[in-house]
């Protein structure tokens, strides 16, 4: 058969093919079973073209053109899966919370964040071991004006502004979590970022604890305590899914670096999902919750404790690894 | 080069063709090779504006709908109390708050959507043309793409505030994202991949409508003539076939001059076997050989695509006839 003759016999089906690529943009599911029937065999038919294209001494523009039409069609026939919430309950429940649990980069952030905040609470708190330790990590304005912003707390905020602070906090405390996760993937900017904000904390938390705070320190005790646990250890999860990220590349065990980094983000992305959800939760309370001035102090405790239980049993009753089916490792 | 006879996949030409050209070779299921043109940072650039107007368009067309709708419930119903300053306090600090929420929400997760909702495409990279798709060709998933998205932080680093270069004394503080860190490692590797990208296993490849290229037609009259002096025996190898029409359709960017030039080392050889006078210009000759391989085969022999035995015996007549030459 002559070439001219074959283009002319197949052209309609690759323009009826292209022409059902522009119809199926949009969803495939809404698409007319009859009509989803007809895509596949002229996808087939274009894809057995292509693959004879040679034989039949297509000339090479035509050859390419082949190559965008398959390729548009490829790309309609296997579409991206959407949500499928279904899969969501084993993978929030039961495979996150192993992974928590296990994760040795978990661990090292969890070490660094608490050494670093511990370490640095004490210097702030104990003047005598190095004097002006809080000043040089916040500064004398910043501690100036720490202690003016809680001696006048205490003021019962109404639902409107708790709704903004809430807003706020998202915003920005989740932000800088999902900036930490990111900029761990080169390990030392992640780890920049978690040792100051652990630093930080740490000397206004050792500074406000301080007796000659006055007023200010019993404020602020009673503000930070019912969002702290969630807030911190979203922070902790958030750098630690970051390194996990940055060390596998660096350390591939074995696999190539580049699919070693494929596989790590990919586990690492429902730890960094848990940090953000966490964050929310700490941001709701921190909005609502805290500032609430004629709120028993005990009460506080009480959400704290609370909100310490149910990571508690998030991260260790349903983290537990005795608990695994088979008991090997090939949840990764 | 020795080349296996009627072998359609030569993965060796196709990789080349993928270093030189920025194509990347799938592998579909059917087990048939194609090829994408992936997509460089000029066009990505340009979808990631748009996405930027888009994105944050609506975003703020919603917070001034909101804003609207506040000051309007505000007015009715803190009217209908009698206390219009208590109930705006309180609805203002909600709309604020869903304000910042929502910047949270699109800034972190509007390319996430986009792309696991429709199929590797924002609104800004439909406008494009281009696509994101897993480095295996499929269509990526939902991991995936919140992987790639939430990476773009570190590609569009350095970020450099304005104070820095203008030396302002701003208050608030604005920074330019300079994306250096992405244009940097986009350039080292072959697909294009940036950070996000290379996190992700994603490619970005163009996917616009190309035109069916028809057959070139000849205008003049003496192509066909010419044409009908080749022997109808004559049975051009692959290699000689893909030749000819990639000089026909590039010819129409040369200079005559040198289309002739080009043509002559082909044409002469084969003016001389088929017995055609060497003073006929080569140029014409190589377009009467396209005309009689594609457009008006006079050939008498099954060609090609009449079955895969057929397919085969041609390979093995124009490999002999190659052989001889």
């Amino acid at each position: 058969m002559k070439v001219a003759e074959l283009i002319k016999l197949r052209s309609p089906f690759w323009e009826e093919l292209e022409d059902l690529s522009i119809q199926m943009g949009g969803r495939l599911s809404k698409a007319d079973p009859e009509c989803v029937s007809r895509f596949a065999t002229l996808y087939r038919a274009a894809c057995a073209d292509l693959a004879l294209a040679e034989s039949y001494q297509l000339p090479p523009q035509t050859v390419e053109y082949l190559h965008r039409l398959v390729g548009r069609a490829h790309n309609q026939l296997y579409r991206s899966q959407s949500y499928q919430f279904k899969s969501w309950t084993k993978r929030i429940f039961s495979d996150t919370p192993r992974l928590i649990f296990n994760d040795p980069c978990i661990h090292i952030a969890t070490i660094l964040f608490w050494g670093l905040f511990l370490i640095a609470a004490f210097l702030s708190y104990n003047t005598a071991v190095w004097p002006g330790f809080s000043e040089a990590v916040v500064g004398v304005d910043g501690l100036d004006q720490l202690r003016g912003n809680y001696n006048q707390f205490g003021g019962n905020r109404g639902i409107g502004s708790g709704a903004f602070m809430m807003g706020y906090y998202i915003q920005n405390n989740a932000t800088i979590g999902l900036q930490c996760f990111v900029m761990m993937l080169l390990v030392i900017p992640g780890v920049v970022v978690l040792s100051y904000n652990a630093i930080y904390l740490g000397a206004v938390f050792g500074f406000m604890f301080r007796h000659d705070s006055g007023a200010a320190s019993e404020n602020f005790q009673n503000f930070v305590t019912a969002h702290g646990p969630f807030e911190l250890t979203a922070i902790i999860l958030a750098a630690g899914a970051g390194l996990k990220i940055g060390l596998s590349w660096m350390m591939s065990n074995g696999l190539n670096r580049k699919d070693s980094l494929l596989k790590t983000a990919r586990e690492s992305l429902p730890i960094v999902m848990c940090a953000v959800v966490l964050f929310i939760l700490a941001a709701v309370i921190e909005g609502f919750i805290s500032p609430l001035g004629d709120f028993p102090w005990w009460g506080k405790g009480a959400v704290a404790v609370g909100s310490s239980c149910l990571l508690m049993i998030y991260f260790v009753v349903l983290g537990y690894p005795a608990a695994w089916p088979g008991g090997d490792e090939d949840g990764f | 080069m020795v080349r296996g006879i009627g072998g359609v996949n030569r993965p060796h030409a196709n990789d080349h063709k993928g270093a030189i050209d920025t194509m990347m070779l799938v592998k579909t299921p059917e087990n048939i090779s194609f090829q994408y043109e992936i997509s460089g940072p000029f066009y990505r650039f340009i979808a990631y504006l748009a996405d930027l107007v888009f994105a944050f368009g609506g975003y703020f067309a919603a917070i001034g709908l909101l804003y609207f709708l506040l000051i309007m419930t505000a007015l009715l119903i803190g009217s209908a109390i009698g206390n219009i300053p208590q109930f705006f306090e309180l609805f203002a600090g909600v709309v604020f708050g869903l304000v910042l929420v929502g910047f949270f929400v699109v800034y972190w997760f509007y390319g996430a959507y986009m792309e696991t909702r429709f199929n590797g495409q924002t609104l800004g990279k439909r406008l494009c043309g281009i696509r994101v798709i897993s480095v295996d060709g499929h269509a990526i998933d939902g991991v995936q793409a919140t992987l790639r998205n939430f990476f773009r932080f570190l590609d569009i680093m350095p970020i450099v505030p304005l104070q820095m270069l203008f030396g302002l004394e701003a208050q608030v503080l604005f920074a330019i994202p300079t994306f250096l860190i992405g244009l940097v490692v986009m350039s080292l590797n072959r697909k294009f991949q940036r950070v996000g990208d290379l996190v992700a296993g994603t490619v970005v490849i163009f996917e616009e409508k190309k035109h069916r290229p028809d057959l070139i037609e000849f205008e003049d009259e003496r192509v066909p003539k010419l044409a009908e002096l080749i022997p109808a025996d004559f049975v051009a190898s692959r290699g000689l076939t893909q030749v000819v029409a990639e000089f026909a359709e590039e010819r129409k960017y040369l200079a005559p001059q040198r289309s002739a030039d080009i043509a002559k080392h082909l044409a002469g050889p084969l003016m001389d076997r088929f017995g055609i006078l060497g003073n006929t210009d080569p140029d014409l000759f190589m377009c009467s050989l396209y005309h009689r391989l594609f457009v008006n085969q006079e050939g008498r022999e099954p060609q090609l695509g009449g079955g895969k035995e057929s397919v085969e015996l041609g390979a093995l007549i124009s490999g002999e006839k190659r052989s001889e030459q």
